[in-house]
């Protein structure tokens, strides 16, 4: 568990906000490098890439091309750990699940379009839900950052989640793969059978906001009284910036373990 | 049931089905419905589509997914597509996917055809979108498979695909900077795609792929790439689509015609290349009725010796037949075995026979037919005892009551092969009243008398085809049932009801939809039709008429493609038909192929036929009151689009083997002359609704009935809700009625009745061949429970029972020592046999009346021959309703079938002969006429030529055999020719080969003598050589058009 202190919350509707400060820096290093780096890494899972470029060979359609980008080795993008570090912060403070994806080549920066960033499954009072979300990093020092407006920016993508259920079917349908036969299969039938019942509006949205910056309330508060205007019941959110002592171009080092 | 769609809320799939039927149905009548919420439905076809993967891996709730998948795609299917032709193009291919699982690929097909997905861009700049566009354009056209073209196109594109990926590639990579290495894992899975859209393609155009088999596995592989690609950068849409695809190729690969007939035989394999390789419309997969018989139940591998296929109309089993009898022509081929195949209708003969033939003529396997004349004429008999390898039959199509003539008067013997497989088309008639008993006793005879036989029974529905399947063989038998919900399409049946536009007499139709006992698509409101007064009908006209109601409505619906409208009587058609003679309907210059039919019909029935002027104005007709010909080109002109409208009876339920739009019915009645008005039972109205919707286009069909009033609405509402009935043999209601009646079962006395004449001539018939009198007493209950009804019988009315075989025995020691080939060859019971021979010596009628002067005017043997079989209970209904009411006599009989030997033309003997009623009346030409074809053609020609066969046989009785051949087979033409209605061997000749009457005469004897001796088979192939020249030469200036019709007629045209 990271640690940080309540800069500011609030509520109205349905949406929760909330600015949750952490200082310890040592705190935060080991953080990125236990929890952190093994959702981004995985050492104990290293796919067969070489497989994959052999059954390649039988399309026909094999190319140096191919083989050169994906035996390659990239360094992680800050965003990209800015995810992993959302995911597990989740994991830690609401106790989400995530269905973990074992084929996922964790070389490859996660493709967050058409879907969301967050997808898994919250348990309260016996009762799960689907969990939908958006994550966004933002060094940016102007509050809120650029990254909350504009058709990528957060809030509009928290307002398409919340009523474009062409995104939520493609992710229940994808969830379903992920669990059909896994110790999380339980729960995604209960979760989707709320979503079902409600008409597809029982599910509840997180937005994330890692900052490197210091805790402002104008980072969230107007966004959050805005869209709660728009978000009807039972459907509701859960708005947090996270106010971290690195600076976000050195998370990738960081989570690595301090190399370079 | 699935737990996602039992976590749904109450009634959204019941209002999400109902909206898409509202706009399959607004689309189909033109209607604009009000704009609905999209989303409601949208989510009701996501929630389907994820219980379908939810089951896609689980085979053992593979009935569930098929019914979520059709579920789905029954909704998506209605859903606007995407503007964006990428979205567009994934939405259909989720929606072939979902129509391919849930058994309604051709449903996916004409939908794939009717509105394709939009041009993709395909030769787009960037590399990722032109392989997705590809990859989308190849899944969906093996989807569609729209004949050659479509798998051709996958093939080069894919081909194209490898072609350009050097170019393309390499500098799309580059571009994607931060996202490059997940565009790799996208490509990765895009190639996985191509290659197995590629494997897909080849299998399903040549059967394996690059000589292997495991076509399966070869798919699996690719698929489970593309999967584990999409995995790797969690492509969420592609992975499920993926998955999608991959069970989806395993359904078509399920669905190939391959897959359905490998490793069956030589023939079959053949056949199958045949089915493929035909350009103009091939067929790569098997409807699912056709794949669950022929493969999943084993039809094709099976020694089951009795199969009943129990399957809607229009699913396709004619096709299973063709492989059954390929089937069992291959396991007797050592044997040199031949089939039959059983049709009810002279028109159901003629029109299979043109199928088989057509589909086995690229296998050498001949097909023939006999005339359901109940004697054999001298041509017949040539072609029956052909032993020639190259010229001699496989498949013989017929009637029951031919084929049961040409086995108890041992033909099967003469033929010098075995019967090995009995197909019976429309085997629900063995309960139907006469008939029935005729077919059950038949196929009870050939079960008991012939070796290797075995059975298929072909039928719409029937409710206990287990049973009927385990009375023909119960050691080895199988019902092939399917759910009855399959449809080849979908289906409204409506009510058709007049509306009163403000209060004048302007006539709006509404159509208000029924819920039947199968799945029809209902609205809760009642759709309006467009248009006003259609015909100028008026409110208070349709009001009043059924008849203007319907005409009315079918006027409306044409407009979607051809209608069939239904009326009760001949008479009612005609003034049906009449109602479409508007100036709107007129045109001004018809097809080429509809006047060649006016030309023809002129020809036939005169220059002023009524169907002539008709034609003009896009309607046809159809009913008892025309020759085979006219119906078959009425049949061809709306098959082919040529008319918009064919007015028939309610009888074309039994005949009708083509799709059209709709169909109306003015009256959902039979009319029968002894029992007036009968409704038309549940299972002859479902076969007609099943053709109701047309393969190819439009896919929503319609089965309207006029409702004038509510009475009449509710009536309709009870009766398109009547449940189809076990099948009942016929035996037990002739028992019950005996036994009702206080008719008792003294069976000699009983003769005079048809169906017990039937049962009458079976006991003596096997009494005749067990040849022992005792061993039949002691077989009697051996030999009764060869039949259906016995077995039923014994189950229901034990006392019954006990007394039919106490009657049976006592028939059994009055029949002792009576010569019962007579019977046999007559077709009449024991006790007519005898009367009839008394009847003959006292008239002095002996062998020396046989000769061709016998159809001369005044010849005087005739009436007499005439006077005693008026006397014949098996034929004097008949023949004494032939007449057309007036008091029947020997004479009267005897100058019609003399004057139609000799070529009087169909307006001549109308005139002569029906032009006064009984009551001294004078009708029209037009009533004359269909009296007189109604009469001549489904009652004289074919009584009276069974009738003076049986004379000819009880005249010469042992004698005949020891005729020289060439004697025997003038004979035997004699009956022929009140048949065919010629009088000379060589037109008779040509009759059999299906040439109209008015060319069989002239062209005969222009091709000469040379004609009798030539066998069927080469005379069929010296007319198909022939040309226009040759018939005009023979005919005259219509002898071309005697060539066209001949050959539409027999398929060629």
């Amino acid at each position: 568990m990271l640690s940080y202190k309540s800069s500011y919350q609030g509520n109205q509707g349905q949406v929760v906000w909330h600015g949750r400060h952490s200082t310890v820096e040592t705190e935060f290093d080991a953080y990125l490098r236990d929890k952190v780096s093994k959702r981004l890494f995985d050492e104990e899972h290293r796919i067969d890439v070489e497989g994959d470029l052999r059954a390649l060979a039988t399309t026909q359609m094999a190319s140096d091309t191919l083989r050169q980008l994906l035996r390659s080795e990239p360094d992680k993008y800050p965003w990209e750990v800015g995810e992993a570090l959302a995911e597990c912060l989740l994991e830690d403070e609401f106790g989400l699940q995530w269905p973990w994806n074992m084929d996922r080549d964790r070389r490859t920066p996660r493709a967050s379009l058409p879907g969301a960033d967050l997808v898994g499954f919250i348990t309260e009072g016996g009762e799960v839900r689907l969990v939908l979300g958006e994550v966004k990093t933002s060094p940016d020092p102007a509050a809120p950052p650029n990254l909350m407006y504009g058709r990528s920016g957060m809030i509009h993508q928290i307002d398409r989640l919340a009523t474009n259920s062409e995104i939520h079917w493609a992710l229940v349908k994808w969830l379903h793969a992920r669990c059909k036969n896994t110790s999380l299969w339980q729960n995604f039938q209960k979760a989707i059978q709320k979503y079902l019942r409600s008409g597809g509006h029982e599910f509840i949205l997180f937005g994330i906001l890692m900052r490197d910056t210091q805790p402002k309330e104008l980072d969230l508060t107007n966004r959050a009284v805005a869209i709660a205007a728009r978000l009807r019941a039972p459907c509701k959110l859960e708005l947090d910036a996270w106010y971290l002592p690195r600076p976000i171009p050195e998370w990738p080092r960081l989570a690595k373990g301090g190399l370079s | 049931m699935s737990w996602v769609t039992e976590s749904l809320p109450g009634e959204l799939l019941d209002q999400a089905h109902t909206e898409a039927s509202r706009r399959l149905l607004g689309v189909a009548l033109h209607i604009e419905t009000e704009p609905a919420d999209n989303g409601k439905l949208s989510f009701a076809a996501n929630s389907l589509e994820l219980a379908a993967i939810d089951f896609l891996e689980d085979e053992g709730r593979l009935v569930e997914m098929r019914q979520v998948c059709a579920e789905a795609f029954q909704l998506l299917r209605v859903l606007p597509r995407p503007d964006n032709p990428i979205e567009a193009a994934k939405l259909c291919l989720r929606i072939g996917c979902l129509a391919v699982l849930g058994e309604r690929g051709a449903d996916a097909a004409r939908v794939l055809t009717e509105a394709p997905w939009p041009p993709l861009p395909i030769n787009s700049q960037s590399w990722g979108e032109r392989v997705l566009a590809t990859i989308l354009d190849v899944w969906l056209r093996l989807v569609r498979k729209k004949g050659w073209e479509d798998l051709d196109e996958v093939q080069r594109l894919v081909v194209s695909l490898r072609e350009q990926q050097q170019n393309f590639e390499g500098t799309y990579l580059a571009g994607q900077e931060e996202t490059s290495r997940s565009s790799a894992w996208q490509l990765v899975a895009f190639y996985h795609l191509a290659k197995a859209a590629d494997i897909l393609a080849t299998y399903t155009v040549q059967g394996d792929v690059g000589g292997r088999f495991d076509i399966v596995q070869q798919l699996e592989a690719q698929f489970d790439r593309a999967l584990t690609a999409c995995s790797r950068a969690e492509f969420i849409e592609l992975h499920t689509l993926t998955r999608l695809l991959t069970r989806t190729a395993r359904q078509l690969i399920e669905n190939s015609i391959w897959t359905v007939t490998r490793a069956v035989n030589s023939r079959v394999s053949r056949f199958v290349q045949e089915l493929v390789g035909e350009k103009g419309r091939p067929i790569f997969e098997m409807l699912p009725p056709q794949r669950r018989a022929l493969r999943e139940n084993g039809l094709l591998g099976s020694g089951h010796r009795a199969v009943v296929v129990n399957l809607p109309t229009s699913s396709g089993k004619t096709f299973i037949a063709e492989f059954r009898i390929l089937q069992a022509l291959n396991q007797f081929e050592r044997e040199k075995g031949w089939t039959a195949y059983l049709a009810p209708t002279r028109a159901l003969v003629n029109q299979i026979c043109t199928r088989l033939r057509r589909d086995f003529a690229p296998l050498d396997i001949h097909v023939e037919r006999v005339s359901p004349a109940l004697e054999v004429d001298g041509l017949e008999a040539g072609l029956l005892i052909d032993k020639n390898e190259n010229t001699r039959f496989h498949v013989l199509v017929t009637t029951p009551e031919k084929l049961d003539l040409l086995l108890r008067t041992g033909w099967e013997e003469k033929i010098g092969r075995p019967l090995t497989l009995v197909v019976v088309d429309e085997a629900h008639n063995l309960a139907q009243k006469e008939r029935g008993i005729k077919l059950e006793l038949l196929l009870a005879t050939i079960n008991r008398e012939c070796r290797y036989a075995q059975f298929l029974l072909l039928t719409p529905f029937i409710r206990n085809a287990d049973e009927i399947a385990k009375w023909l063989a119960p050691e080895s038998n199988m019902d092939v049932e399917i759910g009855l919900d399959w449809q080849p399409n979908d289906l409204s049946v409506v009510l058709s009801k007049p509306v009163q536009s403000g209060d004048n007499n302007e006539l709006l139709i509404a159509l208000e939809t029924l819920h039947t006992n199968k799945t029809t698509l209902t609205v809760p409101e009642q759709l309006r039709l467009a248009g006003s007064n259609p015909l100028g009908i008026t409110w208070k006209k349709a009001t009043k008429g059924a008849s203007d109601l319907a005409a009315a409505t079918a006027e409306i619906l044409k407009e979607r493609g051809p209608v069939i409208v239904l009326a009760a009587r001949p008479a009612w058609v005609w003034s049906l038909a009449a109602k479409f003679k508007t100036e709107k309907n007129r045109i001004a210059a018809p097809e080429p192929n509809v006047q060649l039919v006016q030309r023809y019909l002129s020809q036939e029935f005169g220059e002023d036929f009524e169907l002539c002027e008709l034609l003009n104005y896009g309607v046809g007709i159809h009913h008892s009151g025309l020759s085979e010909e006219a119906k078959a080109l009425m049949e061809w002109l709306i098959e082919n689009e040529q008319i918009q409208v064919l007015v028939a009876t309610t009888t074309i339920a039994q005949g009708v083997n083509f799709p059209v739009s709709a169909v109306v019915l003015a009256h959902n009645t039979y009319y029968d002359k002894s029992a007036g008005t009968v409704e038309m039972p549940p299972e002859d109205f479902w076969n007609i609704a099943g053709r109701a919707g047309r393969v190819h286009q439009e896919s929503l069909g319609f089965v309207a009935l006029a409702a004038i009033n509510d009475t009449k609405a509710l009536e309709v509402k009870s009766f398109v809700n009547r449940q189809v009935l076990s099948l009942n043999s016929t035996l037990i209601a002739m028992v019950q009625k005996a036994m009702l009646t206080g008719e008792g079962l003294s069976l000699h006395q009983l003769f005079y009745q048809p169906e017990w004449s039937t049962f009458l001539q079976y006991l003596a018939h096997t009494y005749r061949q067990i040849g022992d009198p005792e061993r039949f007493s002691n077989e009697i209950e051996q030999v009764l429970r060869g039949t259906l009804g016995f077995q039923s019988l014994r189950r229901t009315n034990m006392d019954w029972a006990a007394k039919l075989v106490t009657g049976v025995q006592a028939y059994a020691d009055r029949i002792a020592g009576k010569p019962l080939q007579l019977v046999d060859s007559t077709g009449f019971s024991w006790e007519s046999v005898s009367i009839t021979l008394s009847n003959l010596a006292e008239e002095r009628i002996t062998e020396n009346v046989w000769d061709a002067n016998l159809f001369r005017a005044g010849n005087a043997d005739l009436p007499k021959m005439m006077g005693i079989l008026l006397a014949v209970p098996e034929i004097r209904e008949n023949l004494q309703a032939a007449t057309g009411g007036r008091t029947p006599n020997g004479d009267l009989l005897a100058r019609m079938i003399s004057d139609w030997v000799n070529g009087a033309s169909l307006p001549d003997m109308a005139s002569k002969y029906f032009t006064v009623t009984r009551s001294g009346k004078t009708v029209d030409k037009t009533t004359a006429l269909t009296e007189c074809c109604r009469n001549l053609f489904g009652r004289l020609t074919q009584t009276a030529s069974w009738g003076i066969a049986a004379l000819q046989t009880m005249t010469f009785r042992d004698r005949f055999d020891r005729l020289s051949e060439d004697q025997q087979q003038t004979l035997r033409n004699l009956p022929a020719r009140v048949f065919y209605g010629v009088n000379t061997d060589e037109a008779i000749a040509l009759r059999l080969l299906g040439v109209p009457r008015g060319a069989a005469q002239p062209l005969a004897r222009s091709l000469g003598a040379a004609i009798k001796t030539t066998p069927v088979s080469d005379l069929r192939s010296q007319l198909r050589a022939s040309n226009t020249e040759v018939w005009a030469r023979a005919i005259g200036a219509t002898g071309g058009d005697y060539f066209q019709v001949w050959r539409i007629l027999e398929g060629l045209g």
